[in-house]
This record gives C-alpha cells, structure tokens and sequence, in this order.
C-alpha cells in the first residue's frame, strides 16, 4: 500500500471531483435547502459574464443592505490572475439598498479556478468607530481542471480521502 | 508503550466475535485546528486538538482486511483489542465518521460522498503477540482550490452539536448527519446535510450554524423558506428569520456548552489562510449586536432572534465579550430548576415543531404552552430589548369598541402599540389581538387612516401586518384596509365621513404567520365639512308604491348614503328591457294622477336614462359644496311604451325619492 500522502489525498480528491460528484446544487436540491449561511453586508449581482481566451470579463452590481459610509469592490481570480481593467462600483455615504454598477477584466492564470469579486463595506458603529465587513462572490470558471498538483496524483485511489499527517512517538521495532 | 485505561478500553468494538485477544492497538489522533478571535479573526496560531469519538480501524495493510473497529475516545486516544497470531502490517485509520450516537452515523464527506481519513505509519511484520502504539497522528490542514479546511473540525463541531442537543434529553439522531465539505461557493443546509462552501474549512461557527439547521430540521421542523439574508436586516420572512437567528444561537450555544473562551458571537472568516482581523468577512455579537446594535431588531431580524434566545442561556459568567449581562435572566433557573439551555432545546422540539409557519413567536408562546416555563418577567424584556414587543401595550385593554381607546385626529402618530393581549394575568401566549380606538367625526369630514412600522423606520423593524376597519357611529362597517400604506401598512386615504359621532378603527391582523407585531397609528382629518352645512349627508325618503310594468316596479335609490362635497350614485332598475326612461328630478314634490298611476315630481329636468337587458343601470352626480347644501330633491323615474305596463301611455313609474341635504 501506498503510504498515506498529500498526493494520494489528493488524488483521491481529484478523482471524486472528476466522477461528476461534485456538488452542484440541482433545481430540485435547491428547492430543499432550508437555510445557508448569512451574507455580508451587501448583495452582489452578476448581470454579465463570459469566459473567452483565458479571459473573464464581467458586468455587476453592489447594493448594500445596510447604510455604507464608504463601499468598494475588489475583483481577483487568485494568484498568478491578473486585473486587466476595472470599473469599479464604489461610493460615500450609500443609503441601504442603493445599486451601483461595476465592471471588470481579468486575465485568468492556468488552472485558475474562479473568479471572486468582493463588496467591501465600511459603516459606522454606535459606538463612533467604523466596522469593515466582506460579501463574497464567487463564481467558478467553467471546466476549471482541479490543482495541477492533483492531476498529477491520479494514479491514487481509496474507499475514503487520506489527509496529510505528521505522525510522532509510539512503538519501535 | 502507553497501558489503555479502562475507559478507553470500553470503546472497543472488536471485530471477530470467537477471537482472542492478542494484542491492544492504542495511539492518539488529534488534527490542526485555526484559532480565531472575534476581534482579530484568524490570529494565526494552529493548535492540535483531538479528534473527538470518531470511528477507528485497524487494518491489515497487505490485505486490507479490517481487524478491529473501534473510536477514539474525547482526548482522540484509541484503545483497540485485535485478536491474531503470527505478523501482519498494519496500519491505523481514523475516519471523519462517527458511530457513537446510536446506529446512525456522524459523517463529513467530500461531495462525492467519500469519508476523509488519517492514518498512521504501517507498522510492518508486527508481531500480534505485542501490543502496538501508534502514536500521535495528527491529520495535517486539506488545501483545496487556494482554501483551508480539515474534514476533522468539521467532525467535531457536529458531535459538539449532537452532544449539546443529548445534554438536553435529545434522543440519538434518527438518521445519519452529514457535513460536506469543498461544497463549493456556498454554505447551506438541506434535511440531514450541511454543505460546507470551499472558504469555511475552518470557520467553527458557520458549520455550528449550518448543523444547527440539520438539527433543527430533524429534531423539530423548520418552515424557513429560505434564500439570501444578512445581518442588519429587520424585514426579512419571519420564518427565515427564526431559521436563522436559531441556527446562530444553536452556534452559540455549542460553543458555550463545549466551553470556548469566547462563544457569544457569529463569524465567517476568509478560509484562503489569511490572518488578522483583515480576514474577518461578517461578524456580530450575540450579547450587544455588535457592530449592528442599532439596525437590528423585531421579529423579522435574525440578529434580534438570535440575541435574545442568547439571553435565555448567558448568564453573567458567561464569557461573551460583554463583562456582565445585559439582561435579568441571568442564569436564574426556570421553571422546575430547568436551565435556560433546557427550556430552549423543550420549545424547539415541542411547540416550534407542533407551528405550521414557525417564527419567533412560536418559541416565545412556547415559553408558556404547554406548560409555564417561568421567568417570563424577565423573558419579556429581553425580548422586547430587541423590539420584540410579545407584551400588552399601555392602551389595553381595548378589545372592542365599547372599550375603545380615545384617540385625537391629529398629524402625530400614537405611541407604539402591539398586536399582543394575553389573558389577564398572564403573559403569554397573546394571539389574536384587535385594538380599537375611538374619534370624534362630523359628516363630511375628509380624513385618513394610516399605521406605520414603529418609529417609521424603513427596515420595518417589527413583522407587523396592521389591517384597519372603520366603523361608523352607528356600528356598521364603513371601510376594511389591509395594505395600501408603507410596506405591510394599512391607509385608508382621503374618506368622507358620511356620519357625525364617534367612529371606531379597530386594528387587527390577516396575517397567517405575522399575528402579532408593533405598530403607531394615525387619524387626521384632511379637510373639514364647509361652514355652513351642518348636515351634509342626505336625509332618503320614498313616497308612493310605484307602478309595474314588464320588468316589474321600476325602482330608484341611492346607493350608500350621499354626502355633500361627495358623488351622488344612483342605481335604477326594475324597467323593460333595453329601454329607454326618464328620470324626473325637481325640488318641488307632488302627487298627481298619471296614467293609471301618480306623478310624483314637477320636473324642472328631464332626464334620458338608458337601461340595459336587465332593465337596470346607475350613475353619479358630483354633490357640489356648498351649493347643494339646504337643497331637498326629488326624482321619480318612468318607462313610456313599456309593453307590460298598462294605462294610454304604457307608462311604468317607480315611486319616489326624495334626498334632502341638510344644512
């Protein structure tokens, strides 16, 4: 046997990604969820998206659910990606549920696996200072290839997915 | 080599009914955690802690044949008895799984439903003669996609929430739980499973949240709709609301019972191994609201629902980053010595699980059906810190029109009133309220009917959905509004009141999940009856019996009662079909013999009125003001030629009306 490694976890990984299980969250799934975790402060809609030549480029809007002192959005596709042009949605002073537009280009390093754009939110606290929470979206690129360090572990396989370990003391031959 | 205690020793399940036992197999597992504070988020430090009750095989690595089964203990010891003679190479595996609940199982898989392991080093040609410790294994972070987890955090947050729930008298679950982790963008719960998104391997609260969802959905029934929500938000569907605000306080409560430093917050951190409080995505505080403190509240607002449940279970030890309490309970037993831990979980699988639409206000009627939990005192104020308003209001009672509560037309709003009447000396449960108010109207007077949300805050800040019915003076109903106003409120704008005296509106709910709620009401007169008429709604009079022709009498009336300022609506009927008539309108009233019948109007106009198949039609005539105030008029309406009428001219006449405005 194959000694429990970082690879072959993630070999296994790899494969249960690539046997089509990976969760995805079917219309009729959808419609049996009762709860998900509460957002940040702000909604963010994608009212635009394509994903051409190693390019992601994309049109949103950020409304902040809750009155903004200063808002403004961040777009990132991890290392390696590159931010080519930005329009970016921020403002002073937003009532709740005021809409700004903003759009982006970004240029998507291999094996890049999303794209996430990040409404960053200052308001003010009762107390006189100023709170900076995050609402994230992420949004996947379509047929992203799990890590190249997976890839090259595909030869693995077991009934479950071994993690890494650091393994001290106990018996001795 | 570690000698197993016998505790540890009683975990064992060995496989292999008839064998001996040869050999103990002990060793420990434990997995990096990430620590985080509420102030500074991930602080970067990475302590192992044990993996808690998780299944344990020892595994014969040449054949993979399994030769015992058993758990680690709550230190992540195991002590495992495997029966066997000669050499074997073996191997130890701890699995994200748990079977020490009963005959279903704990488990956290990867979405393609694969259990995580950890193993040990393969011990091999071990000679079974020889007990085998395999050390400490400590499960390393899982990297995935530029994020951070561990399968065995994640474990363990759910035997913390199965074992707080069993703490309370909860039975095993009854079916397996599991929490599935990358799950990709989102975290979310469904039935039995809490999909945990790629970012939050390690953020402890958010998988208490979403296991609060699992719990709540098997041990009671939730009727949370769901969708997207946020902190901060006081109009949301009550029923997410409660979903919600209860799988955060479960959160809570977890952290409490399992004694964190810190339980009293909610927090979702960045999961990409970013530390400081730079790495803090979403916060609050369950104690104080913090950083949300003045945006949250009503029955509609997760963050209200939470906070105040929490009041139930802290107690001024209670290490939430408050110093203190900020609420009388304080850990001051309920009713039969109960914790406040106790009443929460009896309400959740009692009375919220009886709900149809479940909010808040089922858990606060829980806290005195079937049975009084006590404190309700100091149940009322915590709740009502956070504009959950389950008490009567100062104008009660005032459940009927007798017992009416005066009210002066005016611009400004009442005080804030509740939808909330328990019976007398008691404090809950107080469904079904309607509060009625009384004011002084003359007839003619234009004026408006209007709720708002307390304070008139655009966030609603209550689930309030006020319906308002105007009674005359005489009792009879004048107009029923549900809606029309701001959001959910009710206006009634710009009525006439067609009555002098002392109106009612009476308050109440339509509501199938909204039943009860804080709202301010108004009356204000927006243009008074003219000087000068006294009496502006008409006096109606009839006179004589009329006379038949094919579709009967022909009949004439006004429809609702006439006020100057007003429209004067008059409905005819009772002619031939598709017929022409004409309808005498004079100030001078008479009664002469015509054609078999009576004129009853010297007409100073004539009328041409149309009717259609069914011999009927109406119209209106604008009441101009002052200018008809003083005026009696009188009309009588006739059909020439009506072929089932007799007399020369075949006419059919209605008797008639006469409508005198006073003044």
């Amino acid at each position: 046997m194959l000694a429990p490694t970082r690879a072959s976890f993630a070999a296994a990984l790899a494969l249960a990604l690539l046997s089509g299980a990976r969760a995805t969250r079917s219309g009729a799934e959808a419609s049996l969820v009762r709860g998900c975790k509460p957002a940040g402060p702000a909604r963010i809609e994608i009212t635009s998206l394509g994903f051409a030549r190693g390019e992601a480029t994309l049109q949103y809007s950020v409304t902040p659910t809750i009155a903004a002192a200063r808002l403004a959005t961040e777009v990132g596709a991890g290392s390696g990606s590159a931010l080519l042009s930005h329009s970016e949605a921020r403002g002073v002073d937003l009532a709740a549920g005021t809409t700004l537009a903003g759009s982006a280009r970004v240029r998507l390093a291999t094996g890049a696996r999303a794209v996430e754009v990040a409404a960053v939110v200052e308001f003010a606290v009762a107390d006189g200072t100023t709170e900076v929470q995050r609402a994230v979206l992420r949004l996947e690129v379509p047929g992203a290839a799990p890590e190249p360090e997976l890839q090259a572990a595909l030869s693995g396989g077991s009934t479950s997915l071994e993690v890494p370990a650091e393994r001290s003391g106990g018996s001795r031959r | 080599m570690s000698r197993p205690s016998l505790l540890a020793a009683a975990l064992v399940l060995a496989t292999g009914a008839a064998a001996r036992a040869d050999l103990t197999v002990a060793g420990t597992f434990r997995y990096v955690d990430r620590t985080f504070t509420f102030t500074g988020g991930f602080t970067g430090a990475e302590p192992t802690l044990p993996i808690r009750l998780a299944t344990v095989q020892v595994i014969d690595d040449a054949t993979s044949a399994v030769l015992a089964t058993g758990a680690t203990d709550e230190n992540g010891a195991i002590a495992l008895a495997v029966a066997g003679s000669g050499t074997k190479n073996l191997v130890v595996r701890c699995f994200s799984r748990s079977n020490q609940f009963g005959a279903q199982a704990l488990r956290v898989t990867s979405a393609g439903n694969v259990e995580y392991s950890v193993s040990s080093a393969t011990f091999a040609g071990w000679d079974l003669a020889a007990d085998l410790d395999v050390g400490t294994v400590t499960a390393q972070k899982v990297l995935f996609g530029g994020f951070q987890g561990s399968p065995f955090n994640m474990l363990d947050q759910m035997v913390a929430g199965l074992q707080y729930a069993k703490s309370l008298g909860a039975a095993n679950a009854p079916s397996s739980l599991r929490m599935i982790w990358p799950g990709g963008s989102g975290s979310f719960a469904s039935g039995s499973t809490a999909t945990m998104a790629d970012d939050d391997g390690f953020d402890d609260v958010v998988q208490l949240h979403e296991f609060g969802h699992v719990m709540h959905n098997v041990y009671s029934d939730s009727d949370n709709p769901g969708g997207s929500h946020g902190f901060g938000e006081s109009d949301q569907d009550p029923r997410l609301s409660f979903g919600e605000g209860y799988a955060s306080f479960f959160a809570g409560a977890v952290q409490k019972f399992r004694g964190v430093a810190n339980p009293g917050f909610y927090m979702d951190c960045s999961g990409t191994g970013a530390t400081g409080a730079g790495s803090i995505q979403l916060r609050m505080r369950f104690e104080d609201g913090f950083p949300l403190t003045n945006t949250t509240g009503g029955e509609a607002d997760e963050g209200a629902v939470f906070a105040a449940l929490w009041d139930v279970v802290d107690t001024t030890a209670t290490n939430d980053g408050i110093a203190g309490d900020d609420d009388a309970l304080d850990g001051i037993p309920f009713a039969n010595g109960a914790s406040g831990d106790q009443v929460a979980w009896n309400v959740l699988v009692g009375p919220v699980d009886a709900a149809p639409n479940a909010t808040i206000r089922d858990f606060w009627n829980g806290f005195f059906l079937p049975a009084d939990a006590g404190n309700g005192s100091e149940l009322k104020a915590a709740f009502e810190a956070w504009k959950m308003r389950f008490a009567a209001d100062s104008t009660e009672p005032n459940d009927a029109p007798a017992a009416a509560s005066p009210l002066t037309p005016a611009a400004a709003w009442s005080a804030i009133r509740t939808l909330y009447a328990p019976a007398a000396g008691q404090l809950g449960p107080g469904d079904g309220d309607a509060d009625f108010y009384s004011f002084v109207l003359t007839a003619g007077t234009a004026f408006d009917v209007e709720t708002r949300y307390p304070n008139g805050v655009a966030d609603a800040q209550t689930y309030a959905d006020p319906r308002v019915t105007l009674l005359r003076p005489n009792g009879s109903t004048f107009l029923t509004q549900d809606g029309g106003g701001t959001g959910r409120n009710a206006l009634i704008a710009g009525a006439i009141a067609d009555a002098t005296g002392t109106w009612i509106a009476r308050v109440d709910t339509a509501s199938a999940f909204r039943k009860t709620g804080s709202y301010q009401l108004r009356v204000q007169v927006t243009a008074g009856p003219v000087a000068g008429c006294t009496a502006p709604v008409a006096a109606s009079a009839s006179f004589g019996a009329g006379k038949a022709g094919a579709g009967g009498t022909p009949t004439l009336q006004a429809v609702a009662a006439p006020v100057v300022g007003g429209t004067l609506t008059l409905a005819l009927g009772g002619g031939p079909a598709n017929a022409a008539g004409l309808l005498l309108v004079g100030t001078v009233a008479v009664d002469l013999p015509f054609d078999g019948g009576h004129l009853y109007v010297s007409p100073l106009a004539l009328l041409p009125i149309a009717v259609g198949p069914s011999g009927s039609t109406s119209f209106g005539v604008a009441l101009a003001n002052p200018a008809t105030c003083g005026l009696s008029v009188h009309t009588q309406l006739l059909f020439a030629a009506d072929p089932g009428a007799a007399g020369f001219y075949q006419t059919s006449q209605s008797a008639r009306l006469t409508l005198t405005f006073g003044g």
